[in-house]
């Protein structure tokens, strides 16, 4: 379990995040929504480890994994080592067949179209052993086929994990997420939490429709 | 027609206009000697030619190619080491940087011929042209490596940090890949100074076996022929050295990709 206690963060004059106190619980994937440009990447990064300079307290973070919201790949290295980089060569070739990437092991990130760079990136994260994995906006430029895959891709890596998600779209909320909580452009603030309750696995068209409603609402 | 042969063809015609070009400029030469018909001033290429067949049959040819070979390499990679070393304590240690910064600006400013008399009164001839050359290409070195230091990309340095990468995994996977083709650059644009600057050194100090000196002794005693064979010796090596330092670079940072992101 995350623990967010009296947390605030600001960029100079400008207070991003004023005084959140939350909880992201175990074995669940959480997704946070927010109006772009209100935080939601600054929360991540202080989750990750890779902010210093704020205020209150994050407890619960043991080994993080990140998909950034930039696929950050290595240019000099291939997209298979640009996974195996952070993982050992079986673990890089299962990812790399589950992703469809194996014809694109041996290519450069500059040689990939950029839903491969994304896809690489994903794998990168989901080839760690860790306790809490961030996705930001892990899904980005994937197409409707693609997305379905990387579906049950990302549910079967996020087993036993605190799993914390952006992203713009709703279908992806409705299908992985089992709670969204969304935050205010002003200050950060927590307007909605709410709980998916049907199990991720069991969600049809009619329960994903709703759930998109849900959120939109 | 295959992508090999097409690529073979471009490269047969690029060399070919290479030659062209060369010999066009001998042509020019050859034109030039014919007008001005004075061996004082300019020779034929084929003249030039028979001299350096001859010189490269004399053993002291080779002593003085070698000895100036190997003093301006000697030069060039302590430059390369030091550079290096430079740059990095440079960028990590502010004082350090405040305190070089001006010294390295004041080499990169300085005439190379203060700096051949200078060397000349404090270390001795033979050791002027190696020093002369390491002077040379030392900011050339430090300022490429040190331009590479700071540039390296803080997102992959993020990465590294999220995925606990050791500070030895994160200097060989993430700083030499970065710096590599700035420091490559350094490399061959500091070789040409280099040799340049070293053969201007040895014909100021004369040590007693160089090529700097053959090409002083030719001014002294106005052998054309002599000075035109050495000059020739000097474009000659600098090209071979140039081609070899190209290759193993080249083969040293094989590394593709330049884009980090797509999407």
């Amino acid at each position: 379990m995350i623990k967010l206690e009296n947390l605030s963060k600001s960029f100079g004059d400008r207070l991003v995040i004023d005084n959140l106190n939350a909880v992201i619980k175990d074995n669940q994937i959480t997704c946070i929504s927010s109006a772009s440009g209100a935080g939601k990447t600054t929360l991540l990064r202080i989750i990750a480890g890779l902010e210093n300079q704020y205020t209150g307290s994050v407890s619960g973070v043991q080994k993080v994994s990140v998909t950034f919201q930039e696929d950050r790949l290595f240019p000099w290295l291939t997209a298979r080592q640009n996974i195996e980089i952070v993982s050992d060569s079986a673990k890089t070739q299962t990812l790399l067949k589950q992703m469809q990437l194996t014809n694109e092991a041996d290519k450069y990130p500059n040689e990939l179209s950029g839903g491969m760079c994304r896809r690489v990136s994903l794998a990168r994260s989901l080839a760690v052993q860790s306790d809490v994995l961030i996705l930001d906006e892990p899904l980005k430029g994937l197409d409707t086929e693609l997305k379905e895959k990387m579906y049950s891709l990302i549910l079967e890596n996020s087993k036993s994990k605190i799993v914390i998600m952006t992203t713009h779209e709703t279908v992806d909320v409705a299908r992985l997420a089992d709670r969204v909580i969304s935050f205010s452009s002003n200050g950060f603030k927590v307007q909605k939490d709410i709980v998916f309750d049907v199990p991720k696995n069991q969600r049809d068209e009619k329960v994903v429709l709703e759930y998109i409603e849900l959120i939109k609402n | 027609m295959t992508t090999s042969t097409t690529t073979l063809n471009l490269k047969l015609k690029s060399a070919l206009k290479k030659l062209l070009a060369i010999a066009f400029w001998i042509g020019i030469w050859q034109v030039a000697y014919m007008i001005v018909q004075q061996e004082i001033l300019i020779v034929s290429p084929a003249q030039v030619v028979m001299r350096l067949f001859e010189l490269i049959q004399e053993k002291d040819f080779w002593h003085a190619t070698l000895l100036s070979l190997l003093r301006i390499m000697e030069g060039y990679l302590l430059a390369v080491v030091i550079g290096v070393i430079l740059a990095i304590l440079t960028t990590k240690i502010s004082f350090l940087y405040d305190l070089f910064y001006p010294v390295l600006s004041l080499i990169k400013a300085t005439p190379v011929a203060s700096f051949i008399i200078l060397a000349l009164v404090w270390i001795g001839r033979d050791n002027v042209p190696m020093f002369i050359s390491l002077l040379m290409v030392l900011p050339i070195v430090w300022s490429n490596v040190s331009a590479g230091i700071i540039g390296v990309d803080k997102d992959l340095l993020e990465v590294a940090k999220v995925f606990g990468f050791s500070k030895v995994k994160t200097i060989v996977k993430i700083y030499i890949p970065s710096i590599l083709p700035m420091f490559l650059s350094a490399c061959t644009t500091g070789l040409g100074f280099a040799w340049k600057a070293g053969i201007s050194a040895e014909v100021i100090s004369v040590p007693t076996f160089s090529i700097g000196t053959q090409l002083f002794n030719a001014k002294i005693y106005i052998e054309t022929q002599d000075l035109f064979a050495w000059t020739l010796v000097v474009v000659l090596l600098s090209v071979i050295i140039e081609k070899l330092v190209v290759t193993i670079i080249s083969r040293l940072g094989g590394r593709r990709g330049v884009s980090n992101d797509k999407t």
